[in-house]
């Protein structure tokens, strides 16, 4: 049975997409049959990232409206195997997705996959319902920054409420804290949240800490997960978050404040 | 607490009104919250913009805080932009019995002279070891045992209790007491369809708001040394005590 | 891509950046012809030149480009299909 997972926020900007693109390359290379769909219609990202914006012919939209099959628009990841991505139309608007459309789609995606990684867009209107309604399972990705960490809250409140998991009665969706740009020095000097402020506020389970790293944003300007980059800081620290969403026994890395030498190796190395 | 009476909305109308009270009285607000009732809302089907009317208010410096009435539509809005949603008061007199008790004549059953609390409180004595914490008529405790999050609304007319937290921007509503038992950082308002007896009970006290009985306190106006405590509140004289438990 | 080596040899800031530059110009070129002046069929029609090729040559999904301009009365579609080498 495939497990449908949600990354969403609340809040844009935090970075869902880098998340969503990250955490399915990683389950991908465990050997999980993986697809991530894109449910940011009209402003598609997803593409970008994972760096296959060139092979994008037909969209989620074109698969619920009967224009495309599905195979014809899954585009297989070619990073990754095992991976495809589903990508939104940049066309449309966010009305074109239909609960009966997104149901369909994703019970076919159930029977070829083994995980279902939704990428949610921000805002908590019909596009993010859609994206959290059939989880599973969800990825709070959080920056520690108040207003972050409330639309968060916010977030993990519909997805108690208003998810499918909710209305049938059923096992409440299991929630993942993400803590993504994290900071240590700056949380080390009181300028910034600590993971344990956030995870006090938000009362889940911590899945991981990214630390803030410039291979991020080197990632995504190849249009490469940033988890295929293994010397970066933030490409372990989502291997280590991968592990531990599929179980197992991981140590927390980057919590503390790296050494002066070091710093200046992760931060000052390209300048 | 302060009652905005709406019987329509009118973004212009409601700015002249409001200016108008504002040159009469120009601190007549300063971010006081306000409740607004919907009860005589003339037209229950007209959507009301209640992000402009939160605007418009807060220009003003009125906090509004919740809706009392107004149509399922009018609530929904309202929920939708966070705000609470008050039942509507029973006509004229709000402590009426939440349960109407057909077994008793009205007039026999005054439920402003419930026995002995009721005239300690006019006497000004409270005794804290003697005073029961019976709420009117309600249903059972209701238990809560998951995390209330920004945005989420509970009402429950009786005792609530809550084994998880509750976060900024969540509204917990009780007729009755409040028990709180994880960190409670949202807004707390119980006595709500009248009933000075209510007490709110925190083991973590970082709430925004706490009102009994209309009687309300905002973070800001409490006492910093509070923050994080085990804190009870009740009313003494008409007036809303928040204090430690030893 | 050579002038990209050129870059990635000197300057190793610029080198990811210039990579970004470059797909975003293709890439907003591209939306921007498909907002305003390509027909809806074009992905259709593209996936299908495609599937006809590949009945002939083992072609990847990008190395078919399907552009479509209009100018004044006239409508150009121009296709350019990359071959792979012979080894």
């Amino acid at each position: 049975m495939a497990k449908v997972i949600v990354v969403t926020s609340g809040k844009g900007g935090v970075g869902k997409t880098t998340t969503s693109a990250a955490l399915s390359t990683g389950l991908a290379r465990q050997g999980y049959r993986t697809v991530v769909i894109d449910f940011d219609i009209g402003l598609r990202n997803l593409d970008l990232v994972m760096g296959c914006e060139r092979r994008v012919v037909y969209d989620f939209v074109n698969v619920i409206n009967g224009e495309a099959a599905l195979h014809q628009a899954l585009i297989k990841d070619k990073h990754t195997d095992n991976l495809f991505i589903l990508p939104a139309s940049q066309t449309r608007d966010k009305d074109a997705l239909t609960p009966e459309g997104v149901a369909q789609v994703l019970e076919i995606l159930a029977q070829e996959f083994e995980y279902i990684v939704c990428d949610s867009p921000a805002g908590i209107e019909r596009g993010a319902l859609m994206a959290l309604y059939h989880a599973d399972e969800a990825i709070i990705t959080t920056n520690p920054e108040v207003s972050s960490v409330r639309d968060s809250d916010r977030i993990l409140g519909i997805l108690q409420s208003r998810s499918r998991r909710a209305e049938l009665n059923m096992e409440p969706v299991k929630e993942h804290l993400l803590l993504t740009r994290y900071n240590a020095t700056r949380a080390e000097r009181g300028d910034m949240l600590s993971v344990e402020d956030v995870k006090d506020i938000l009362a889940i389970p911590l899945l991981g800490v990214i630390p803030e790293d410039p291979s991020v944003l080197k990632a995504s300007n190849q249009g490469l997960p940033v988890i295929l980059m293994e010397e970066s800081v933030a490409g372990s620290a989502y291997a280590d978050a991968t592990q531990r969403f599929l179980g197992e026994e991981c140590p927390m890395r980057f919590l503390e404040a790296p050494k002066k030498g070091l710093l200046q190796r992760i931060f000052g190395g390209q300048g | 607490m302060m009652t905005l009476e709406l019987y329509r909305f009118n973004e212009m109308d409601l700015h002249q009104q409001l200016q108008a009270l504002v040159v009469k009285a120009p601190r007549f607000f300063e971010n006081t919250p306000v409740i607004v009732s919907l009860e005589h809302f003339q037209n229950p089907t007209v959507p009301i913009d209640m992000l402009q009317l939160m605007t418009l208010c807060s220009d003003f410096g009125i906090n509004l805080i919740a809706v009392r009435g107004g149509s399922a539509h009018h609530r929904a809005q309202a929920a939708e932009i966070g705000l609470a949603c008050l039942p509507a008061q029973p006509m004229a007199n709000i402590r009426k019995p939440a349960v109407p008790d057909s077994a008793k004549p009205v007039a026999a059953v005054s439920p402003l002279h419930k026995p002995s609390t009721q005239s300690q409180v006019s006497d000004g004595k409270v005794d804290d070891n003697v005073t029961p914490l019976h709420t009117p008529k309600t249903e059972a405790p209701r238990i809560i045992k998951a995390p209330i999050r920004s945005g989420q609304q509970v009402f429950h007319d009786g005792d609530l209790i809550l084994t998880g937290p509750v976060s900024p921007g969540a509204e917990v509503l009780a007729t009755g007491n409040l028990h709180a038992y994880g960190a409670f950082r949202g807004r707390a308002l119980v006595g709500v369809k009248g009933n000075a007896q209510a007490r709110i009970f925190c083991t973590r006290f970082e709430a925004e708001l706490v009102s009994i009985n209309g009687h309300y306190k905002m973070s800001a106006t409490m006492n910093k040394s509070l923050t994080g405590q085990i804190v009870q509140a009740y009313l003494q004289d008409e007036a809303l005590v928040i204090e430690q438990i030893p | 891509m050579s002038i990209l080596e050129i870059f990635r040899s000197r300057e190793k800031k610029a080198n990811s950046a210039a990579i970004a530059r470059e797909r975003l110009q293709i890439i907003v070129a591209h939306e921007r012809n498909g907002q305003h002046t390509t027909p809806d069929y074009l992905p259709a029609m593209k996936q299908d030149i495609l599937n006809v090729v590949r009945k002939y040559v083992q072609v990847e999904q990008d190395h078919v480009s399907i552009t479509f301009e209009n100018q004044q009365d006239v409508s150009i579609l121009e296709l350019n299909v990359t071959l792979p080498d012979n080894d």
